[in-house]
């Protein structure tokens, strides 16, 4: 699971709506995505060795090509990866901010109200 | 590679998963534009290039082998490029799956969607039936996957969108003022025409699907809901078959006009039956065209000449049965096979002027004929025999002429067939008929048999 801050409600404060549980899983299922891209461009190469060996002239190019784009794919996926975690990362962080405040709205609603003079 | 194809599957059901978790859970937090199928839509995207680069390997591979590159036996093929072209498409997924713009020709059609790995037609299909759905040259195994597609998208769409405008016009019937603007009404009128011709498609598909007995299979070849509407079904596949019957019906036959699907349709399948009949050892197929707008009547619209759209429904005829053609030449190895049109009435002068417009057909059986704008056999590209004309006893639409000669006038050159037991205009195919037996003999090649009409 990963590492997330969650901020608690202290007592008598409302709880933020939001599913820490679901973030954490969303950031895991991105952590998955990277290491398991990064394997997969790696191994797929190994199949081609035949082509990068054995063929010459214009398909070949044309191979080599499709080939750099496909694995442009990969390493653009992998940043996507990246960047959408960071949005989460967000979304965790504003949900504990809102909590936070929640928390200190609850804190001074029990502050004892001073006597009136 | 099938495992590995198989892992990022895995991995974008596990994604769709997390991520849709993820966005039900974020409430008020979600962020913005938040899309929580795009991961596992980027990792399926690799998925299909992956698939799609393998099988392009694959057939270069097999090109090279094909072609002999390998010709000093090292081991490297260093194959002339040139003779790889046409057997196997771009290396690159996007670039293969640029579809072609409406009007490409249909030889050209069919050699790009003959090269697209099964997969990538399968998604090109389902994400694009819009846009293929205006060539010509597909099988017609995947043109009626498309059209079938479209009808049934067109189905749910056009009745939205009716509601809609019949809910905006009778929200404005209750206001005070109570004006609707007249677009709304010709929107309206339009809407339900158009989902009219496709609840019509709809239904004679369904009857061709589920008839009992059952006969060949149906393939939805061309389908539009707009205007008229435009209709062509195969029984049995053309692409396959030695032998192609066209029918082409004439005045009252289009998708339009209430009932004009099933007469041609039954016409077609009798037509098929007699092919069978004729050469049962040869595969046979029957399109049933309807692919224009129409004569309503016989008095006075189609006799004025002006009602129907002559230039228009020759032009699709001729460019309809080019697409049938190449997609029998790249299914069958360069063959056409053999295509005989038969047209009858108002559909045999159409025929005539696709004839005449360049369409290519082995023969042209014209029954019961509106006239001909044509001076014989050869202005239509064609030899005297293999353009035969019929004129049943009592058919009064021949006599006319309106357009121009009978085929089944002597003096027009062509050969004529008899017709004895047909009484009238409406005969040619009936059932047992020596006029029906005589098609089914010219749609498979065996002219030998044909019964001809004694002469004057």
């Amino acid at each position: 699971m990963a590492d997330i801050e969650i901020v608690q409600p202290v007592e008598g404060a409302a709880r933020v709506t939001f599913d820490y549980a679901a973030a954490a899983g969303a950031l895991d299922a991105l952590r998955s995505m990277t290491s398991r891209l990064t394997a997969q461009a790696e191994a797929r190469i190994g199949p081609y060795d035949d082509v990068v060996i054995n063929w010459a002239g214009r398909y070949r190019e044309e191979f080599d090509e499709a080939w750099r784009q496909h694995h442009y794919g990969f390493t653009a996926a992998l940043e996507t990866a990246s960047a959408r975690a960071g949005l989460i990362y967000q979304a965790i962080d504003d949900a504990n901010a809102r909590q936070r405040a929640l928390n200190t709205e609850a804190e001074e609603l029990a502050l004892p109200v001073p006597p009136a003079r | 590679m099938a495992e590995a194809d198989a892992e990022l599957d895995r991995l974008a059901r596990e994604l769709d998963a997390a991520m849709a978790a993820f966005d039900r859970g974020a409430g008020e937090l979600r962020p913005a534009n938040f899309d929580p199928g795009y991961e596992g839509h980027l990792v399926r995207t690799l998925r299909d290039e992956s698939q799609y680069l393998a099988a392009w390997v694959a057939q270069v591979g097999l090109g090279f082998r094909i072609a002999g590159g390998d010709g000093d036996g090292d081991g490297v093929f260093e194959a002339d490029d040139a003779r790889l072209d046409g057997l196997v498409g771009p290396a690159s997924m996007y670039e293969a799956m640029r579809i072609p713009p409406p009007g490409t020709d249909p030889a050209e059609v069919a050699h790009w969607w003959s090269l697209l790995p099964r997969e990538v037609r399968d998604r090109l299909i389902e994400e694009h039936c819009s846009e293929l759905g205006q060539l010509r040259g597909l099988p017609a195994e995947d043109a009626d996957r498309v059209n079938r597609l479209r009808l049934e998208r067109d189905l749910t769409n056009l009745s939205e969108r009716l509601r809609n405008v019949e809910l905006t016009i009778s929200g404005l019937q209750h206001t005070p003022s109570g004006h609707v603007d007249p677009e709304l009404y010709r929107q309206r009128d339009e809407l339900r025409a158009e989902l009219a011709n496709a609840q019509k498609v709809a239904r004679q598909m369904q009857d061709l699907d589920h008839r009992h007995p059952p006969g060949p299979p149906a393939y939805l070849l061309t389908y539009e809901a707009e205007g008229n509407g435009r209709f062509a079904v195969a029984l049995g596949n053309p692409d396959t078959a030695d032998n192609t019957g066209i029918v082409v019906p004439g005045t009252g036959h289009d998708v339009r006009h209430e009932g004009g699907l099933f007469g041609p349709v039954g016409d077609g399948q009798r037509l098929y039956d007699q092919m069978n009949s004729a050469d049962p050892g040869a595969d046979n197929a029957v399109i049933v065209w309807m692919g224009a707008d129409m004569p309503d009547e016989v008095w006075p619209s189609a006799l004025n000449g002006t009602y129907g759209d002559i230039e228009h429904g020759a032009a699709w005829l001729r460019d309809d049965v080019a697409g049938y053609r190449a997609a029998h030449m790249q299914a069958s190895g360069g063959s056409p096979g053999h295509t005989t049109v038969v047209a009858h009435s108002y559909g045999s002068y159409m025929t005539g002027e696709a004839l005449e417009h360049g369409m290519q057909v082995d023969d042209f059986v014209s029954v019961g004929s509106a006239g001909i704008d044509a001076d014989g056999p050869a202005a239509l590209g064609m030899s005297r025999d293999h353009v035969w004309g019929a004129a049943a006893p009592g058919d009064p639409v021949p006599d006319i002429e309106w357009h121009g000669q009978d085929p089944a006038d002597e003096e027009f050159g062509g050969t004529v067939i008899a017709t004895n037991d047909s009484e009238g205009h409406s005969e040619y195919y009936k059932e047992g008929s020596q006029s029906l037996a005589n098609l089914g003999r010219i749609a498979v090649g065996h002219y030998d048999d044909v019964e001809l009409r004694p002469p004057d």
